[in-house]
């Protein structure tokens, strides 16, 4: 517990409301802040930015504990500890409340899967996430990318998902398997044009969602027809893609390097590199009524890709040339 | 890079390994999870990780989405670190109880790996002159909770104390020639000028690290370039002054040994204890490191 007389009032009382029995380290006051360190002494000459990691901040109210130090304490947060699914947790990622009944008043451990992911607070019935911005976007991205991810097992899913035998693939696997992929994509570039922070690169998100939209409609059309008719006609009337044209200058400006952007600009392009691949092999093996429509689909994301492309490009130079990077690591 | 035709002895596999892509290598941050357990909740996300045969902690890891863009990455179970890039840390050897300085530490790859070998016990400064970088630094620091890291902001050469750490690493700021393969522009090399102007720095930071370290303790020098005046040179430059002694370090992989010379610049044959690696050794980045020792 507390080994330090110099600590401020409360966090005793903090460590005993989360259940935290045993610190491993020991803690220090510095910068407004209680960090928890395992260095046995700090050379009085050094000007420090960080000792270990922060464990709370004193503020006006109390003591507020950062989502760092719930990370970091883990499994010794044995009270406290909020559970959330990967829907929940998202929504508190976007910014969202979310309403909740019998959890303890004030801050709590957010929690996936038993692990800690950091901060909440709770006020009244409305849970709020406390992770900072940056972090949260980050996450963000990352269960984005992992929620859409194909694993080779998930491929193998999401080839055979209909009820035919697990090695015949039919049109109507094949049709929902890209319809499956068309709504992917369309909730990752929802999500991140709400999270980007340049209104151009916002506007590329949300058109490439909406693409990602009338893709689905179009397919999901298509397998209506097939479950009607039993087949489909030539696919003969693809949307016009429009992507190719938003890159421009004004947008190039506006790009935040380093920021999410980045992380969501690449993480789109791993996904529509997926689609590209998805569509190309699909079209090799489609009746020609569908191979038609697949190759278009697979030049269309090829259109998305190249377009994220060219956004991570004006990225990558960026930091090169303006940031002063030097990429030791 | 035309300059370094003469001395990379393979220059044909050098030149092509440039122009093909750098395989994702990841190091667990055995502070926060086994690596057998880390293997397996990357495997189950369709990554395919395949351990380095000289380091069970570190995998290259291929999948589909980007490998920095993972649950356990944000959890900081890992840090995506370049293979070249773990050498210098396993050429300081630091141990638990240890004090130890990271002078040029941002963003942080080498400091949290000097952490795991410390087992987060002891003292970690990992410093940096850059504010902007630090932020990076620190984001690392706590992403993967390293508790025994002290975080300073100062410029190297005027780091302040003298003679009380164990081991300081220096990770100089270089022209960067050794990661084209991540930055195509770079393969036309760096300008003599800047590569001039940085090995007036880098002589400056590691004479400086040389007083950090206490008497008999152990200083490397690591650069991501090929120049041999931010290099060979450098070390030389110390050497020459009594300021420290060369150790030789036997790396677990491919290498090449540090220039006696590089045109009408003589180094002598005390700059083989030095290790060059190209990145056709191992199918990885460039770079520099050479393993001192400051007199009793």
């Amino acid at each position: 517990m507390p080994s330090s007389a110099d600590l401020p009032e409360g966090v005793e009382r903090l460590l005993e409301e989360f259940g935290v029995e045993e610190l491993p380290g020991r803690l220090v006051f510095r910068h407004g802040a209680v960090w928890l360190t395992t260095a046995p002494e700090i050379p009085e000459e050094l000007r420090t930015h960080a000792v270990g990691v922060r464990l709370c901040r004193v503020q006006a109210h109390g003591l507020k504990p950062t989502s760092f130090g719930l990370m970091i304490l883990g499994e010794r947060v044995r009270t406290r500890r909020v559970e959330l699914s990967r829907e929940d947790l998202r929504e508190l990622l976007l910014g969202r409340p979310l309403r909740r009944t019998g959890l303890p008043q004030g801050y709590v451990a957010l929690c996936l899967g038993g692990e800690v992911l950091g901060c909440g607070e709770v006020r009244g019935e409305m849970l709020r996430s406390q992770i900072p911005r940056a972090r949260r976007q980050e996450l963000l991205v990352a269960l984005a990318a992992e929620g859409y991810g194909f694993s080779p097992e998930l491929s193998k899913r999401t080839g055979t998902m209909g009820t035919k035998g697990a090695d015949v693939e039919t049109q109507e696997d094949v049709l929902k398997g890209a319809i499956l992929l068309e709504e992917r994509g369309r909730t990752f570039y929802e999500h991140a044009a709400l999270s980007a922070q340049s209104r151009g690169v916002q506007e590329i998100f949300s058109l490439l969602a909406r693409e990602e939209e009338r893709h689905k409609a179009y397919l999901a059309k298509l397998l209506g027809e097939l479950l009607r008719t039993g087949k489909v006609a030539a696919a003969s009337r693809l949307p016009v893609d429009v992507s190719a044209a938003v890159l421009t200058e004004a947008v190039r400006r506006e790009i935040e390097a380093a920021g999410f952007e980045a992380a969501a600009i690449y993480a789109g392009m791993a996904l529509e590199e997926r689609a590209v691949a998805f569509y190309a092999e699909k079209a090799k093996n489609a009746p020609p009524e569908l191979a038609q429509l697949f190759t278009a689909l697979a030049k269309w994301e090829q259109s998305h890709l190249d377009l994220l492309a060219a956004l991570d490009e004006e990225l990558r130079q960026r930091v090169w040339h303006e940031q002063n990077f030097w990429p030791l690591d | 890079m035309e300059r370094y035709r003469e001395i990379i002895p393979d220059w044909e596999s050098f030149w092509e390994v440039l122009h093909q892509p750098l395989p994702p290598v990841i190091r667990t941050n055995t502070l926060r999870i086994e690596p057998w357990i880390l293997r397996r909740r990357l495997e189950a996300k369709g990554f395919a990780l395949v351990p380095l045969s000289w380091d069970e902690t570190c995998f290259v890891a291929k999948g589909e989405i980007p490998i920095g863009n993972t649950l356990e990455h944000w959890l900081g179970y890992y840090y995506v670190q370049e293979a070249t890039q773990l050498l210098p840390v396993k050429a300081l050897a630091p141990g638990p109880g240890e004090w130890v300085l990271d002078l040029c530490a941002a963003p942080g790859g080498k400091a949290t790996q000097i952490a795991q070998y410390m087992a987060d016990q002891g003292l970690l400064v990992a410093n940096d002159s850059s504010p902007k970088r630090i932020q990076a630094l620190l984001a690392n620091i706590y992403r993967l909770g390293v508790k025994c890291a002290v975080v300073t902001e100062c410029p190297g050469e005027s780091f302040p104390g003298a003679g009380s750490f164990d081991r300081v690493l220096v990770d100089a700021p270089c022209s960067s020639e050794g990661v084209a393969r991540k930055f195509p522009h770079l393969r036309k090399g760096a300008r003599l000028g800047t590569i001039k102007r940085l090995s007036g720095i880098q002589k400056r930071l590691l004479a400086r690290a040389l007083e950090l370290v206490k008497p008999e303790g152990i200083v490397v020098y690591s650069t991501c370039t090929l120049a041999p005046e931010e290099n060979e040179a450098v070390v030389k430059h110390v050497i020459e002054r009594g300021l420290a002694e060369l150790v030789p370090w036997e790396p677990p992989v491919p290498h090449a040994r540090g220039l006696v010379r590089f045109g009408t610049d003589e180094y002598g044959p005390e700059l083989k204890k030095t290790v060059r690696i190209y990145p056709y050794h191992f199918d990885s980045e460039g770079g520099f490191l050479a393993v001192l020792r400051r007199p009793a």
